[in-house]
């Protein structure tokens, strides 16, 4: 067991507010999905969390660092905007240089 | 009565007709293409772009995992250093115009975690957010700077 599991089952919550199960499921399957960025995400959750029970971080120093995740995920977001763009950018460029210039002047 | 073309004027006449076509073909594919790509310009790959970033994220960093440890005087005076340089990459990028507006949208993202975090530096904030908060925020600005460095990676470096 991780501590970061560890540190989840071991959570008294009586109202049971958290789904530990869902939880630990989520950062898991996170862990190995195809994207780099939510691996890494998962990551950072895990160590977090890691830090929240090792009294390295406050419970609103965790809450801060999890909060940073949407901006992440908003510089991801362009991230992957951008790479389309650049793929389309690249396919109409190779098309006027090669089809319209090349291939079609051949006619 | 019919009309019987002679084979090299049909054979003419057929490749007229199939360049027509592969023309059209091509034109609609290009215009699509570029509507696809130009709806919001894209600016081409930038090394200067791209030193400003890595230099921004290594020094900012490096400040940032301070702060944990000293207190906001003693970097003060490096915070307004950092704080006129990114200013400056900030204006190159805005500089650029609109084809770079995708790089100014991740400079404003960087810009709100770095200002959150000096904020909470000057109000020390250290007890109430844990004692490694800092270092550990410096590390998700060098994560936020590293999408914006590869972003950068990604763009066309071929300007025609």
């Amino acid at each position: 067991m991780s501590k970061f599991t560890d540190f989840i089952d071991g959570f008294k919550d009586e109202t049971s507010t958290l789904a530990k199960d869902e939880l630990k499921e989520l950062i898991l399957s996170a862990k190995k999905d195809k994207s780099e960025f939510v691996r890494l995400q998962a990551v950072n959750v895990e160590h977090w969390t890691t830090m929240l029970a090792a009294g390295q971080l406050t419970p609103a120093g965790f809450k801060r660092l999890v909060t940073k995740m949407d901006v992440l995920t908003d510089l991801e977001t362009i991230e992957l905007d951008v790479a389309a763009k650049a793929s389309a950018q690249r396919l109409a460029d190779g098309i006027q240089k090669h089809i319209i210039d090349g291939l079609c002047n051949l006619l | 009565m019919s009309i019987i073309m002679p084979r090299t004027d049909r054979r003419s006449r057929e490749n007229s007709i199939t360049r027509s076509i592969f023309m059209l073909v091509a034109g609609m594919l290009l215009t699509s293409m570029f509507l696809t790509s130009c709806a919001i310009p894209l600016a081409y790959h930038d090394t200067t772009t791209y030193k400003n970033l890595t230099d921004l994220k290594a020094e900012t960093m490096m400040l940032f995992e301070t702060f944990d440890t000293k207190p906001y005087a003693s970097n003060e005076a490096a915070l307004v250093d950092l704080a006129l340089k990114f200013r400056k990459a900030y204006e190159y990028e805005k500089g650029k115009g609109i084809a770079n507006s995708k790089t100014m949208q991740q400079f404003h993202e960087i810009q709100k975690l770095l200002n959150a975090d000096v904020a909470d530096y000057q109000e020390n904030k250290s007890a109430k957010l844990g004692p490694k908060y800092f270092s550990e925020a410096a590390v998700v600005l060098g994560q936020a700077f590293d999408i914006a460095i590869a972003t950068e990676n990604l763009k066309n470096k071929d300007k025609h």
